[in-house]
């Protein structure tokens, strides 16, 4: 894929009608490299989850346009975006989403077995990744066997199995302790930097889009600006200003 | 390694033993059932094979006079002489009563024996294999059966005494022989006696009961039979073995039906179970199936994997319900036995396995149907939102697809189970089964509309009496119409399927206690004993008992009653089996109030008097005969028409299928001679004491095969005879109801699993084990009220819209409700739906509060 690895144009997203309806969102027009380590925030509600969820194909948008690596989405049957999914995205999700029956290195085999690839070269790069995330030792656990920071990390290294363009994370270190989250980071980071993955990362934490090449805020449905990534200072103090009073308030408390 | 997705599946059962268990049991419930019915009607079959098979082993083909009657003296001849006949033995029966030490007669089917004579020279008409002792050679002397000899303890050189129509005397055993390997009717003797001797102790000088005959070619008996039939006459019937024995396994084709129908309860209840399991399932596991969707698994494969899941719970299901349906066989086959029907022991059949297990199978698989399309229609999303903003509430369009598949069964139920009997074959009764499945399925359907409002109105009381525990639970109830109603939904069926049967028999014995009070205006019968009218009364009373019963100074009238079973003439639709009586015309008025439709009772009488005959009213319906129409009467004796008088106006013997004719005509086209009854009448009030004491004397001295009833007496004993019926019913019934309750706890305790994480919030709050338990409890009380209340509803509704449409073809049939019964039965099943909750709940309230908050 030569092109710009996400690219959105006019996006919109509405749930309910009437009275009732939400715009989720309301025009987004967002353009991101390839090989770029992009952080989304804002506040609640502004719309950045459901523009990941729509980017990773989960969902349909209301109206606009999706592509992915050129390849744009209206038009996709369901067929075409399973298999979209399956060979150019990988998903991080907040909960892990592993399986509790599978061991570690059964859960990053998981991609495969359902594109049904087999052999030993799968092994060995779940194998590989998982080394790489730092479970090179825990391949046999189950998850309950393993912390909130392990488990995150089995389930990035299933989402590089099968060496997808596009890794989307969503919230990723929401429910780990600060140590397991800065590990977290520091992977995807090392995995942007040395292979160059794309990496999309929602997440309300400062620091978390920190580590990104740059920061685009969501508010309401709609782009409110982005800045430069590398400093958690810089991330937050736009954030509070896209924030109501109540809004900071709260976040401050 | 996880070798393929559809592997995936193996493991997910894995991780959830309990729930696996719990829906497995659906499966093993129903295919136990299956199975075991399967087993039973196979056994009866094979019986019934084998008898045929061990007694008429060398035999082509069978005479029997119409309506078991007696042929005449010179059909024996008659047949010897039709070409194509190699040889022929004709045989005369005698039931008799076995005698206590103490001369007291044996109570019941053990005490029963009956005696075949026939002569031992020549061709004999059965093929007795001798075991021990000698054959029959001459005098009062007796082969008997070989497990009835080892049953009562009898061995060659005993005497057996017994009482028959004739009075008491003893026979003395010279031989034993073997009819089946295991053959027992409930304790009944068989045994074999020389003809000249038979003939003297049976009281029948002449005629025969039965003629067995060898063909010269044994390969085409057709034209044989063709000109046998043409010789004996329409008197008499001439069949294959082999179609004797089909026909009595016809007549319990009934039985066979009710038995399917009740297998099939317990399949839907089993296959219920598994859709309910599957359903709750897929909900539990929407983030892991959409998170499965992420990664790239199409819809197909995410249905294939539940598909997959229940293939193998269906399995696995199927096998240890094989085994439970032997076990079940087996008590289903004593049961049988208790009731009188014969019935060998088990005969285990592959192909009833086979079709056992693949209904098991495909009913597993089309139950799991369902929640695998749900699985397949997850979207990707459902790996962020989980199970939230699932629809918890039932769409307006199952309500109506719920009542389209309920009302044709309602409606139309009645005349499948009732109307159709075994006329069609199994045709009209497999269409009963299928229509009633598809009422329970509309029921199902429709379940949320119709126990939510009851939960509601129970709520306000619970919730005002139990402020904590009960508003709790009406709200966790309330809050999730779907599940609640899939938990009540077991016993519902389970329950109106149990008030469906019970208001039905009340209301059969209901309406024949009102027309009995009609018709037994006399004050004692007298009788065979362990003989009814239906079956012609057995051996019937000796001439000697009227004349002597006659010459008591106490007797008013003494009113003779003949009864024989046989097809009735001109029927055009439905089974032809019926009950022809003959009553005296001029005496029987004295003993019997009932009416009769379109003229008076001394009209009636005095057309009988002249060869008239009354129908009964199912039998004029299905020959559609109306007063002044003719029938030509056809019997071994003699050939007539008869003018229609009218119709009795009340239900009667063999549900109405009856004819009555005077004594006179009987005899001169059935030939019959003992009467079965005598209706007696006192001269008083005053006298009816010492009247019935005389008869007793008289009968216990020189009678001990006969019994006095008084009329209360003989009505205890048509409601215990209609009871016997329907206590195979209600035997059936109870392992319903007990499928269903398991079918509760199984819900109940799958739905404390899906609610684990809910559980684990509450204790989080601060509510203690004890209180969790209460609330599990108090929500296992408002459910199995909720379903018990609905299902005793909708079982008497169903009960009466099908008595009511069995009205045309049994006309005077009315709606009884058996109020206690059905109340008593709904308790004692919400007692038990509470204790079913008990093990859910402590379950729920021991899961550790961490653990439950992040269980998934």
């Amino acid at each position: 894929m030569t092109a710009a690895a996400i690219e959105t144009h006019d996006l919109h997203m509405h749930y309910g009608a009437g009275r009732t309806e939400v715009r989720a969102l309301d025009g987004v027009d967002l353009t991101v490299e390839a090989g770029e380590m992009v952080a989304i925030m804002g506040p609640s509600g502004s719309g950045k989850s459901t523009l990941l969820h729509i980017v990773g194909a989960l969902e349909s948008p209301t109206s606009g346009t999706v592509a992915v690596g050129g390849l744009h989405y209206e038009g996709l049957d369901d067929k075409q975006l399973t298999e979209l999914r399956r060979d150019h995205i990988g998903f991080v999700f907040q909960f892990f989403n592993l399986l509790p029956s599978l061991t570690a290195e059964e859960n990053v085999t998981l991609p495969a077995v359902i594109a049904k690839l087999h052999g030993r070269a799968i092994r060995e790069r779940a194998r590989t990744l998982l080394a790489r995330v730092g479970l090179g030792d825990r391949m046999d656990h189950l998850p309950a066997e393993l912390s909130g920071g392990q488990q995150q990390r089995v389930s990035i290294a299933r989402a590089l199995l099968l060496s997808p363009e596009l890794v989307l994370a969503d919230e990723p270190t929401g429910n780990l302790d600060t140590k397991s989250g800065h590990e977290v980071l520091r992977v995807l980071r090392e995995l942007n930097e040395e292979e160059g993955h794309t990496i999309v990362m929602v997440t309300h934490d400062a620091a978390a889009a920190a580590t990104a090449d740059r920061v685009i805020f969501l508010r309401d449905g709609k782009i409110a600006g982005e800045v430069e990534g590398g400093s958690a200072r810089r991330a937050a103090d736009y954030l509070a200003s896209l924030q109501s009073p109540d809004e900071r308030e709260l976040a401050t408390a | 390694m996880l070798r393929s997705f559809n592997s995936l599946a193996f493991r997910q059962l894995r991780t959830r033993p309990l729930r696996s268990v719990l829906t497995a049991f659906g499966v093993v419930l129903g295919v136990g059932m299956v199975f075991g019915v399967l087993l039973l009607t196979g056994t009866i079959r094979a019986t019934f094979d084998e008898v045929i098979d061990s007694a008429w082993g060398e035999t082509d083909l069978v005479v029997m006079g119409e309506g078991n009657g007696t042929m005449a003296e010179g059909t024996l001849d008659g047949i010897k002489d039709v070409p194509g006949v190699r040889d022929a033995a004709g045989m005369v029966g005698g039931m008799f009563t076995r005698l206590n030490k103490d001369d007291s007669p044996v109570k019941g089917p053990k005490g029963q024996m009956l005696i075949a004579g026939y002569e031992t020279e020549g061709y004999q008409p059965y093929d007795f294999r001798l075991v021990e002792g000698r054959r029959i050679a001459s005098g009062r002397e007796v082969m008997v059966e070989q497990n009835w000899a080892r049953d009562h303890g009898y061995h060659v050189g005993d005497r057996v005494r017994v009482a028959g129509p004739t009075g008491r005397t003893e026979l003395p055993i010279i031989g034993i022989f073997k009819l089946t390997s295991s053959l027992n009717v409930g304790g009944l003797g068989y045994a074999a006696m020389p003809l000249p001797a038979a003939r003297q102790l049976f009281d029948q000088p002449k005629g025969w009961m039965q003629i067995s005959i060898v063909a010269d070619d044994r390969g085409d008996v057709g034209p044989l039979k063709r000109r046998v039939a043409h010789i004996v006459g329409s008197g008499a019937r001439v069949q294959t073995p082999g179609e004797v024995s089909d026909q009595i396994s016809d007549q319990l084709a009934g039985l066979n039906v009710v038995l399917y129908f009740f297998s099939g309860v317990a399949l839907f209840v089993g296959g219920f179970l598994i859709l309910n399991s599957f359903n709750m399932t897929v909900l539990q596991r929407m983030r892991e199936l959409g998170m499965l969707r992420t990664l790239g698994a199409s819809r197909r494969m995410a249905m294939g994997s539940v598909l997959i899941e229940a293939l193998v719970l269906g399995i696995v299901g199927t096998v240890l319900g094989l085994g439970l349906g032997l076990l079940l066989a087996s008590g289903l086959i004593s049961l049988m036995r208790g009731m009188g029907v014969p019935v060998g022991s088990l005969h285990f059949s592959i192909g009833a396995a086979i079709t056992a297990a693949f209904i098991g199978i495909i009913v597993t698989l089309l139950s799991a149907w369902w929640p695998a399309r749900r699985a397949g229609r997850i979207s990707p999303i459902r790996a962020v939102l989980g199970n939230a903003q699932v629809r918890r509430t039932a769409s307006k369009r199952r309500l109506v697809i719920g009542l389209a598949l309920f009302l044709p069964g309602v409606w139309f139920g009645g005349s499948f189970w009732f109307g159709g009997e075994s006329e069609t074959g199994g045709l009209a009764a497999y269409g009963g089964i299928l229509m009633t499945m598809t009422m329970f399925a509309g029921m199902a359907a429709a379940a949320p509309f119709i126990i939510l409002p009851v939960i509601r109105w129970l709520a306000v009381p619970v919730r005002r009496l139990l402020p904590t525990g009960g508003r709790l639970a009406a709200d966790s109830l309330l809050s999730n119409p779907l599940r609640t109603a899939a938990t009540a939904i077991a016993l519902t069926i389970g329950l109106s399927v149990v008030a469906v049967t019970i208001t039905i028999t009340s209301s059969f014995i209901g309406t024949i206690n009102d027309q009995m009070d009609k018709a037994f205006a006399r004050d004692f019968t007298v009788q065979a004993q362990g003989f009814t009218i239906e079956q012609g009364g057995g051996p019937g009373v000796p001439r000697s008992v009227q004349t002597a019963i006659e010459g008591m100074p106490q007797t008013g009238t003494v009113a003779p009653l003949r009864a024989m079973q046989l097809d009735l003439p001109a029927v055009k639709s439905g089974s032809k089996l019926g009950l022809a009586t003959g009553v005296d015309p001029a005496r029987q008025p004295k003993v019997d109030r009932t009416e009769f439709q379109g003229v008076s009772r001394s009209e009636a009488y005095a057309e009988l008097a002249q060869g008239g005959v009354l129908l009964g009213s199912t039998y004029a319906n299905r020959a559609h005969l109306e007063r002044g129409d003719k029938i030509a009467l056809l019997g071994p004796a003699g050939r007539r028409s008869a003018k229609v008088i009218g119709v009795i106006d009340s239900l009667g013997p063999m549900n109405g299928m009856e004819m009555r004719v005077s004594l006179d005509t009987m005899r001169q086209v059935y030939g019959n001679s003992q009467p079965a009854e005598l209706a007696v009448e006192a001269r008083s009030a005053e006298h009816r004491p010492a009247l019935e004491a005389k008869i007793a004397h008289l009968l216990d001295r020189r009678y001990p095969n006969l019994e006095m009833q008084s009329a209360a007496d003989a009505k205890q004993e048509v409601s215990d005879e209609i009871n016997r019926t329907f206590n195979m019913f209600n035997a059936i019934v109870i392992i319903a109801i007990i499928v269903s309750l398991l079918g509760v706890i199984n819900t109940l305790a799958m739905s404390v699993i899906e609610r684990t994480r809910e559980i684990g919030v509450l204790r989080a709050l601060g509510a203690s084990r004890w209180q969790v338990r209460a609330t599990m409890v108090d929500e296992s009380v408002m459910i199995t009220i909720a379903g018990a209340v609905v299902g005793v509803l909708a079982g008497t509704v169903i009960g009466y819209a099908w008595l009511r449409g069995v009205d045309e073809v049994l006309p005077g049939l009315t709606f009884h409700f058996p109020g206690p019964i059905v109340v008593a039965v709904a308790i004692a099943s919400v007692v038990l739906g509470v204790l079913a909750a008990i093990w859910p709940a402590r379950r729920a309230a021991r899961l550790k509060v961490i653990e439950a908050l992040v269980y998934e």
